[in-house]
């Protein structure tokens, strides 16, 4: 089992300066292990007996026996190691093999927890026995068994020294070893590796520390545990919370859009409505002004109705004047026609006066000039007759024509009126509609007015809407960003306990 | 040219060159009677036409009177030229259309007043029915023209003369002779 251990194992590592420089502090010399080298041959053929006289000694300590049954060695084991100690103790080589050999066994001492005071001890066993063989031996040569005395006093302080050496180095290499382990495991900790536990040493304050330093890991490791529960809890509410607020940005937005697209509807339809009163309005005031024209329209149909029943009377009159003149005329006609027939007869009067005259001869002469003046006279009042005739008959043309002419205007007029009155009919109706046409435009007006009122209260909400949903839109564009900075928050915390491994 | 056109107005038939070459030599003779006629004293004739545009004198010393009568009773059985007969103040008068005697063609339109022209030669009493009574006139016997060649005319005894180149002047004793 001690093969392998190497010095480096052990943490000691005895230079050969460091060796020639004790082996000079205690005076230790080439004599000094010829010497010992000689005593060697004295006592190698004693060293069963030294050995057996130390075991028997060692037996009276029961606490002793307690840590060699403890190490698992046996008392045959132990002697034939303690025999092989001894002997190499008087080897006469004491290089630095001999230095490492002997921390070894310091080293084995101190792992089977066999405390210095034992190791130590056991050297004045070995004095005890043989210095009595030295003065045994070179009792006649008192300055030689000195000299050898103090050789042998020589190799047990090099000895002991070597064995202290590993002792204290053994425990000052546990503890350090410790406390290395200690902090590698706090470093651990450190960098986050929770879910180690460190050894603990035998070393009982040590260990104590190790329990502590065990709980206080695993309390850290608890509270990591809950801390990253919590933060994943956080980082699953946070991102629910970012999910909602996305969607209620969304959803603002959204709504913000169809606010905007509202209001611009809104716009259009308050600017067509604004078109329609417009024009509801013009109508309105085209309806008035066709009314009124209508109105005059239907008057002045009423006044050439008049005018034409007037024109109709006149023309009547005109006709009736006309046939009297007619009459009247004719009566001349029959009256001139008396005239007429009255002349011939004259005439004839005349002729056959004339007649008589000559058939009197030359007393008639006298009387045929008379005749000849009323024939004469006939003639002329007959030529007056054909000429109040021929005018006569102009007239009476003239006046046949004025008949026709009047009838005919009766006619015109009639049909005239009748038209009249038919375009004053359709007049009337054209008026009343146009009233009512007029009456249904003041009502459109008055409707679209009232639309237009309701389209701007409409207006006006929408643009609270707006404004509202605006707000809206930014406090949830504040509440995302703070969302956002607490994901980055908890993201930070999560990553920062991802550092420690539980 | 203008002998060309004349000459081709002359007329063509035999009889009337004969007509006219009379009437020419009688407007020829005429003005050696003129200066005698000067002297006849005027005689009075009443005036009629027929149809419309022929003209007709009738000297007074055949006429008795002119009569307008309402109505000319027609007598049956009687030749063509008699129109009728009328009541003349109680004595009956025979009346001869004119157109018929005198062969003017067309008859004399009828109306309430009919002219008529009473004549007497010798003892005989009749009426000329005529177209219409112009008047009466003067004339001389002297300065008629003779009457013309007409093929019309059964004689020219009929007429005397053509008073102004446009009045025939009729010789009631020989048509009424004629008559018989």
């Amino acid at each position: 089992m001690n093969k392998a251990i190497s010095t480096t194992d052990l943490g000691i590592n005895i230079k050969s300066a460091d060796r020639v420089n004790r082996m000079n502090f205690v005076r230790f010399n080439d004599e000094d292990a010829r010497l010992l080298k000689e005593l060697g041959k004295v006592v190698e053929p004693n060293a069963d007996m030294i050995v057996e006289d130390f075991y028997l000694h060692l037996k009276k300590f029961p606490s002793l026996l307690q840590i060699i049954e403890r190490a698992g060695s046996d008392m045959d084991r132990l002697k034939n190691k303690q025999k092989e100690y001894l002997i190499e103790m008087f080897c006469g080589n004491y290089d630095d093999h001999y230095f490492l050999q002997r921390i070894k066994i310091g080293v084995i001492h101190n792992k089977i927890g066999l405390e210095p005071q034992w190791y130590l001890g056991s050297y004045a066993g070995y004095t005890k026995m043989i210095i009595p063989l030295i003065n045994a031996k070179y009792r006649f040569n008192k300055t030689k068994a000195n000299r050898m005395i103090e050789a042998f006093n020589k190799i047990i302080f090099l000895d002991s020294q070597l064995a202290l050496d590993a002792y204290i180095k053994d425990l000052t290499g546990e503890l350090e070893s410790t406390v290395d382990s200690y902090s590698a495991f706090v470093d651990e900790v450190a960098e986050g590796n929770l879910t180690r536990k460190v050894a603990i040493p035998d070393n009982e304050e040590l260990a104590r520390l190790g329990v502590r330093l065990n709980e206080m890991t695993s309390r850290m490791a608890k509270m990591a545990g809950q801390t990253s529960e919590a933060s994943d809890g956080l980082g699953t509410t946070i991102a629910e919370l970012l999910e909602a607020v996305n969607n209620q940005s969304s959803g603002a937005n959204q709504q913000a859009a169809a606010v905007n697209e509202t209001t611009s509807t809104l716009e259009e339809i308050r600017a067509i409505s604004q078109q329609t009163l417009e024009k509801a309005e013009a109508l309105g005031s085209v309806a008035e002004r066709t009314r009124s024209e209508g109105e005059r329209g239907k008057d002045v149909i009423e006044h050439t109705i008049k005018s034409m029943e007037t024109i109709r009377g006149q023309v009547q009159g005109i006709a009736e004047n006309i046939l009297a003149l007619s009459e009247q005329t004719q009566q001349i006609g029959e009256i001139t026609a008396t005239v007429n027939g009255l002349a011939q007869q004259l005439k004839m009067l005349s002729l056959n006066a004339s007649i008589e005259a000559a058939k009197a001869g030359e007393a008639g002469k006298g009387f045929a000039v008379v005749a000849a003046e009323v024939k004469d006279m006939a003639e002329q009042s007959q030529q007056a007759t054909v000429q109040v005739n021929s005018i006569l008959q102009e007239i009476q043309r003239a006046t046949d024509k004025a008949v026709m002419v009047t009838e005919e205007g009766t006619k015109v007029v009639d049909s005239g009126m009748s038209l009249v009155q038919q375009s004053g009919q359709a007049m009337q109706s054209l008026t009343q509609t146009t009233r009512e046409a007029s009456l249904s435009s003041q009502h459109i007006v008055s409707a679209i007015r009232q639309e237009a009122t309701g389209i701007d209260q409409i207006a006006t909400a929408m643009s609270e809407i707006s404004r509202a949903t605006t707000q809206f839109v930014d406090s949830t564009e504040l509440t995302k960003n703070s969302a956002e900075r607490l994901e980055d928050i908890a993201k930070e915390m999560r990553d920062s306990i991802k550092t420690y491994r539980i | 040219m203008l002998m060309n056109n004349a000459l081709s107005k002359l007329q063509k038939d035999p009889l009337a060159r004969e007509i006219l070459q009379l009437r020419a030599k009688e407007l020829a003779a005429q003005h050696t009677d003129e200066q005698p006629t000067e002297h006849h004293s005027l005689e009075d004739f009443i005036h009629f036409r027929l149809a419309g545009k022929e003209d007709y004198g009738i000297p007074y010393d055949v006429i008795e009177e002119v009569l307008v009568v309402n109505r000319i009773a027609k007598v049956p059985c009687s030749p063509a030229h008699i129109s009728g007969v009328v009541n003349r103040r109680g004595d009956m008068l025979t009346i001869i259309n004119m157109r018929q005697l005198l062969h003017v063609a067309g008859d004399i339109p009828a109306g309430d007043q009919s002219h008529i022209i009473v004549i007497k030669t010798g003892t005989l009493l009749v009426g000329l029915h005529v177209d219409e009574l112009v008047g009466n006139s003067m004339f001389s016997r002297a300065a008629l023209a003779p009457a013309p060649q007409s093929a019309n005319a059964k004689d020219s005894n009929y007429f005397v003369g053509i008073h102004m180149g446009r009045i025939s002047m009729l010789n009631i004793p020989s048509i009424i002779g004629d008559m018989g």
